[in-house]
């Protein structure tokens, strides 16, 4: 009977002591931006996000800001009659409205690709995770879904960076800063950001933060009638036009003309 | 300083759009064109969206249309009879456009026809004007009467021949009533399929066809331009939800001062000199129309919407 108690209380106490290494491994790592939300406002014009936290040290670190997946229509070009034009409407299925990716060394060095794939780290790994419709072959597809992620780079959607990373020792482990430039054209909506640790190849611990992007004042209340209400403010679109038109004619009136 | 677009979801400096409203409204004031041929292309570079770009256009271009027709009114230019039995063939016309559209797009092929009539009717309009205007030059200076030359075409003599006959005394010619409202329907029905307010292919047919004098029809153009835009404007709001107000009342801001000031150099210029600068400016949007048509993009995306 005694020896039966010894053995589970040795097993409570084996359970318990993995249990505060595993807490305290993902504990260790923290991250966090310095704004939870950015506000648009009239003279909105982007913004920057600084990311920071504690991590274990000789870790490599990955940051991935990304936007939340939606769908996207777009026109494939191609050569009809001996000229570039649209030929057909294509359909990305999860596709994130953002996508950055920041790390501490080449990716490819620092993660395998199974890894990278499993996390959606990196262009190849995101490619693989976008739907295309209608189905391509997979050289076709490739070279499609490479177009896509430049058009977004083009567009200032997507990017990716090596290094600019600040790490300093803190503690038994170290701390880490980095800034990113946050796009104007990044729209409202929420953002995650994940921080990955990365040993041996394989992501050892990870941290999250959020990000809220959100339309404030003047903008907001133009930009909800223009969806809510396209009617009223279509005629007050016209409106405005008219009377500043006809304003203007007025000024210009002893200028203007001879009659 | 910068200023957010709402609709756009973009951020723009606030000089950009005014300058672009100056140049354009300055075109629209001159030529007696709406400029959405012009603006709706630039608009896209500066990284609008190209349905907004096409929405918002619509919606500067009432204003632009709003100070030009008044600064014609002013001046004794507009041709309200002449105007109305246009606009209702365009009105008719721009319908039965939008639906050949939806066939073509049904058909899968609506890109490259809106595509090749853009640039054919550009060529053919930009060339004639230009050939046209600079023979007509030629002939003045050789002191030959341009009626003389006008007055026995066959096209003329037929439309003599229509019931109808209705005298427009501000532009100083005598029609069918048909032949304006048939005119109207064909500008519509390749408007609506171009996408565009029609004010360049308005004009020619004003000044060509309807013999119309240049100064009348500039005025005139912008009347139908006006009643136009305010159309599409409301129909872009409420249907697509796509006209920007901010960018549009920047643009208004410019291109309300460059209507009253092309209208003021329209004075200065004669009516020939005007149809080759018109000319010029079309065929320099042709020949970028041509070159994008043909070199192959960097990217084989594109938005869909827009021109």
């Amino acid at each position: 009977m005694r020896s039966r108690f010894v053995k589970y209380a040795m097993l409570a106490l084996v359970a318990v002591a993995a249990l505060a290494i595993l807490t305290s491994s993902a504990s260790a790592m923290t991250a966090k931006t310095n704004r939870d939300d950015i506000k648009i406002g009239l003279t909105y014009h982007g913004s920057t996000v600084s990311v920071s936290g504690l991590a274990d040290p000789n870790v490599d670190l990955i940051m991935k800001i990304t936007g939340e997946a939606a769908t996207e229509k777009l026109m494939r070009k191609d050569r009809a009659a001996g000229m570039w034009m649209n030929v057909e409407e294509i359909t990305l299925d999860h596709v994130p409205a953002v996508y950055y990716l920041r790390s501490t060394k080449d990716l490819e060095t620092i993660l395998s690709a199974e890894q990278r794939n499993q996390y959606v780290i990196g262009y190849p790994a995101l490619r693989e995770k976008i739907d295309l419709k209608p189905a391509k072959p997979p050289e076709r597809r490739a070279k499609l879904l490479d177009n896509f992620i430049k058009y977004k780079i083009d567009g200032k959607l997507y990017g990716e960076s090596l290094g600019g990373v600040d790490i300093n020792p803190e503690g038994s482990g170290e701390s880490y800063y980095t800034v990113f430039d946050w796009p104007y054209q990044a729209p409202p909506g929420q953002y995650q950001v994940d921080v990955y640790a990365i040993r041996d190849g394989r992501v050892i611990d990870i941290a999250q933060s959020q990000i809220t992007v959100e339309q404030d004042g003047a903008i907001k209340s133009l930009s909800d009638m223009a969806q809510n209400n396209g009617g009223v403010y279509g005629i007050a679109a016209i409106g405005v036009s008219v009377t500043a038109g006809f304003g203007v004619g007025v000024v210009f009136k002893g200028g203007g003309g001879s009659h | 300083m910068h200023i957010y677009l709402p609709v756009a979801h973009t951020s723009i400096n606030i000089l950009i759009p005014i300058a672009l409203g100056l140049t354009v409204g300055l075109l629209s004031g001159l030529f007696g064109v709406g400029g959405g041929f012009l603006m709706t292309p630039l608009l896209i570079m500066m990284g609008i969206p190209p349905t907004v770009a096409a929405a918002t256009d619509s919606s500067q271009i009432v204003g632009a249309s709003t100070s030009g027709t008044y600064a014609h009114w002013k001046l004794g230019n507009v041709d309200f009879r002449m105007g109305s039995v246009l606009l209702a063939g365009g009105l008719v016309g721009g319908f039965g456009g939008v639906q050949v559209i939806k066939i073509l797009k049904a058909m899968g092929n609506a890109d490259f026809v809106i595509k090749i009539t853009y640039v054919l009717m550009l060529g053919i309009v930009g060339s004639y004007m230009l050939v046209e205007s600079i023979a007509a030059i030629r002939r003045s200076r050789n002191k030959h009467r341009e009626e003389k030359m006008q007055s026995d075409s066959r096209l003329t003599r037929a439309m003599k021949k229509l019931p109808l006959q209705m005298e427009f005394k501000k532009s100083g010619v005598t029609h069918s009533a048909l032949v304006p409202l048939l005119f109207g329907v064909f500008v519509g029905v390749l408007a609506a399929v171009m996408g565009v307010g029609g004010g360049f292919l308005m004009v020619p047919v004003m000044v060509y066809l309807l013999r119309m004098p240049m100064h009348v029809v500039v005025g005139t153009s912008l009347f139908m331009i006006l009643f136009n835009s305010i159309e599409v404007t409301f129909l872009q709001s409420y249907t697509n939800h796509t006209v920007d107000f901010m960018l549009a009342v920047l643009l208004l801001v410019g291109s309300t001062l460059g209507a009253q000031i092309g209208t003021i150099f329209g004075r200065k210029l004669k009516g020939d000199q005007l149809k080759i600068l018109l000319a010029v400016v079309v065929l320099a949007v042709t020949f970028k129309m041509i070159s994008d048509l043909t070199l192959t993009p960097s990217l084989l995306l594109g938005s869909s919407g827009g021109h």
